[in-house]
């Protein structure tokens, strides 16, 4: 018993403070970060599952037939959205008249960005598409065609993360974002990126996949969120999260 | 620590995956319209699936790893056919339903758990959609006005040879549209209209109810091929008798009696409405809206000539307005089955009586032409007299079939004005008279009656145009004979027809619609009244710059809203006929969204 006390007195009087500062140096250099590592991935985790959720939830509406031009549709997504700061202009006016259907309704405020795309895959200038308009005016055989775009949140987040399915940049879109003319209007073929990315994930035989056929539509939403509270200075640049589904 | 990570890590990859399934689901359902026999539609809806899943899914998303898809089981024999990934079954109690099921699997690796031994999760998540049959009736214009190309009137009648003519265009669309739908698993039957409205029989040979063959019986286009049909036969020329035809077309989809599946009529015309079919005796009150001072119809048939199968046409008729027709075996027959009482439709059946087509030119000229009819009921004929109008002659010969007219009374309606008009190629015998010159006031009318034969209400309430009334000799309310009031009374029937078959609760129908611009100058088809026919709140969503606005800011544009139990459809406007293979696709691709 004696014998222990003089052995911690002995290490307190020549490592007094030892503990002190190793327990300063594992905080500060292993607890401290893991621990925000640990709330940085957990809240990331968090955000990503939200972002996901939305971007599953927006598709499954979509393809039921919400219109997502319209402002009610657009606040039920800020609704789904709740807590990752999704904002948006309000609908602007047209001879006076509130407009119902807006396609881009874009700021520069907030944290997410959101586009709702619906693109068809048109065949070979013998299938029926092709043929419906004429073979001569059939713009984009065997190409995928935007027939709907619509995009609402913060554009300025595009510097961050952008559509992967590109932007319709023809005249023939309406307010609720319909292509009007998806078989004849050039403009409505998918630019050469997004071309490319949708015909290899589409247009593919691996994993037990077939070629889409002429006519087949997908619809997709694109969800993007920034999440500046997760980054910490210069030491951490939080990528944001970005979620797409097709259906 | 690590537990929570691994799990927060699980939750995500498993939201994940169920989407992914979700996708593939819907996708499949999606894909249950490509194919022409159930086995391979199944085949397409199981590619589908897995088309949708792995591009939502890839193999080692989040390092998953050993991702299946697949669901294979026994119950995939309700539908008779097997399938590796997806397992199609109709509902238990409704059969208008089919059931599309998936189930999938990956293993997610664990980032500290496997410390403990633990080196990977295996998730499993399932996923149902639904598709609902769809029951479609088209509602085709094939009106005079279709043999247009490029906005310039075409020679009537025209067709699908007529290169260029909207007749053409609307043929090659309405195919496509056909095609777009699943043979053998969704219904659709078509009824067509220029001065009256026709009927094609569907594949069981019966009047036009809705049937699974559709393809085979009208034509179709689709990735599957190309197949020729009534549609091919179409020839277009004459008035645009819309109402009625709506009326009957909705008449057929109920007779379908598939109240779980999705009931659909799509309206398409380039035009305004401009004709009516009319009964212009009243039998209850006992007086012919005729004009006793100028009529001088006269029914000059001989008693006792023999029409179709079992009817007879007695000597009676009309020669005054105070008289009353004396068609005792010749009744309109909608009272026999499939239209009366053995399937009742919603409409009163068509009395017997004075039963007259009454055409009016379109805006801005304003004269009347006339024609007297009778129409029996074809189901009670014999093949050989129903043959030239339900199977396949659509030109003058089936169009304006003698059987179907009073044979000497076409005169009436034109008092002594009329003179005959060369051109028309009616069968011997027939309705010699039909093509007469229009007058400015059918003198022989002292007025109309207030709907026509389908019940179709010439001023309903919240009628989409005023008309004027009077009161008959009775002190009955009767439309009033001029040209403005016909005119917008046949606009209001339209209205009508379509509202009837929207409100109706049991078989409540969404109305589509396709209107076709450039084709009649003076008419093109109303927005306000194709908003109201499809119960469309929207302006244009189809075209840019947009051609007409929301329906609440049009003056006379009512829709009803979904509390009111009336469904909403979608009108599309296409300004050339260029466009209308767009339109139909628009139209079949909102359905076919829908019935998921």
């Amino acid at each position: 018993m004696m014998s222990k006390i003089q052995i911690a007195s002995r290490r307190l009087l020549g490592q007094k403070g030892q503990e002190f500062i190793m327990f300063g140096l594992m905080m500060l250099f292993v607890y401290v970060p893991l621990l925000l590592w640990m709330f940085v991935m957990g809240m990331s985790m968090i955000v990503s599952i939200q972002t996901n959720n939305l971007a599953r939830d927006m598709d499954n509406m979509y393809i039921h037939g919400t219109d997502f031009s319209t402002y009610g549709a657009q606040q039920l997504a800020q609704l789904v959205a709740t807590g990752l700061d999704l904002e948006f202009p309000t609908f602007g006016a047209t001879g006076g008249t509130t407009n119902l259907n807006q396609a881009k309704n874009v700021g520069s405020s907030g944290n997410g960005l959101i586009w709702v795309t619906q693109i068809m895959y048109v065949g070979a200038t013998t299938d029926p598409l092709c043929v419906s308009v004429g073979a001569a005016n059939c713009a984009s055989p065997n190409n995928f065609v935007y027939t709907q775009q619509i995009e609402f949140g913060n554009s300025t987040l595009t510097t961050q993360k952008d559509t992967s399915v590109g932007y319709y940049a023809g005249s023939g879109i309406t307010s609720s974002g319909v292509i009007s003319a998806p078989l004849t209007d050039s403009t409505a073929k998918l630019g050469s990126t997004a071309q490319t990315a949708m015909k290899s994930l589409w247009q593919t035989t691996s994993n037990g996949q077939a070629s889409l056929v002429d006519g087949q539509t997908v619809y997709i939403v694109e969800v993007f969120f920034q999440t500046p509270t997760l980054s910490m200075g210069t030491l951490y640049k939080s990528p944001g999260t970005y979620a797409r589904y097709f259906f | 620590m690590g537990l929570a990570i691994d799990t927060s890590f699980l939750y995500a990859v498993k939201g994940r995956l169920q989407a992914a399934v979700d996708g593939a689901a819907l996708g499949a359902a999606r894909a249950l319209n490509l194919g022409e026999t159930l086995q391979d539609q199944q085949t397409a809806a199981s590619q589908n699936a897995v088309n949708w899943f792995y591009a939502n899914f890839p193999p080692n998303t989040w390092a998953t790893t050993g991702t299946v898809m697949s669901a294979g089981s026994a119950t995939n024999n309700a539908s008779g056919f097997f399938s590796q990934s997806v397992n199609i079954y109709p509902d238990m109690s409704n059969p208008q339903l089919d059931h599309v099921d998936l189930t999938a699997s990956t293993k997610v690796p664990t980032w500290f758990m496997h410390w403990f031994g633990l080196t990977s999760t295996t998730l499993n998540v399932k996923s149902s959609a639904t598709r609902r049959a769809a029951v479609v009736m088209m509602v085709l214009d094939r009106s005079g006005s279709m043999c247009a190309v490029n906005g310039v009137p075409g020679t009537q009648p025209c067709s699908k040879a007529s290169a260029g003519s909207a007749c053409q265009d609307m043929i090659n669309a309405a195919k496509e549209f056909t095609g777009s739908f699943a043979a053998k698993r969704d219904y659709m039957g078509m009824v067509t209209f220029s001065s009256n409205a026709y009927v094609v029989p569907n594949s069981g040979g019966t009047i036009g109810v809705p049937d699974q063959n559709f393809q085979t019986t009208l034509g179709f286009t689709s990735t599957s091929g190309t197949g020729p049909g009534y549609l091919d036969n179409l020839q277009c020329e004459g008035g645009t008798g819309t109402a009625q035809a709506i009326a009957l077309g909705y008449q057929l989809l109920v007779q379908t009696a598939l109240p779980g599946a999705l009931n659909i009529l799509l309206v398409e015309t380039d035009g305004l409405p401009n004709t009516m079919t009319m009964n212009f005796y009243d039998s209850t009150n006992n007086i012919t809206m005729l004009s006793s001072a100028s009529s001088t119809c006269t029914d000059l048939t001989p008693a006792g000539v023999p029409l179709n199968g079992p009817l007879t046409l007695k000597k009676g008729g009309f020669n005054k307005a105070s008289l009353i027709p004396n068609w005792n075996n010749f009744a309109l027959n909608l009272t026999s089955p499939p239209f009366g009482s053995t399937n009742p439709g919603l409409y009163p059946n068509t009395p017997l009586g004075m039963i007259a087509t009454v055409y009016s030119d379109d805006p801005p000229a304003s004269k009347f032409s006339a024609a007297y009819y009778q129409w029996s009921n074809p189901a009670a004929q014999t093949p050989q007299k129903t043959a030239p109008l339900l199977s396949g002659s659509w030109g003058n010969s089936g169009q304006y079939n003698s059987n179907y007219y009073i044979t000497g009374a076409q005169s009436c309606g034109f008092n002594s004005v009329a003179t005959t008009i060369s051109g028309k190629n009616y069968p011997a015998g027939g309705v010699s008279g039909y093509g007469l010159s229009q007058v400015a006031s059918v003198t022989d009318f002292a007025s109309y009656p207030m709907t026509d034969v389908y019940g179709n209400s010439v001023n309903p309430s919240n009628a989409y145009k005023s008309v004027n009334t009077i009161s008959d000799a009775k002190g009955i309310t009767r439309l009033k004979n001029t040209w403005t009031d016909y005119h917008n009374a046949a606009l209001n029937a339209t209205d009508n027809a379509a509202y009837n078959a929207r409100a109706n609760t049991t078989y409540p129908a969404y109305v589509f619609a396709v209107g076709l611009g450039g084709n009649s100058a003076g008419a093109p088809p109303d927005p306000i009244l194709m908003q109201r026919i499809a119960n469309d709140p929207d302006g244009d969503t189809f075209n840019s710059p947009a051609q007409y606005p929301a329906c609440a800011t049009e003056t006379g544009c009512i829709t009803y809203g979904t509390s009111s139990g009336q469904l909403q459809g979608t009108y599309v406007y296409a300004p050339t006929s260029n466009q209308l293979a767009q339109a139909f696709l628009q139209i079949s691709s909102q359905i076919l969204r829908l019935n998921k």
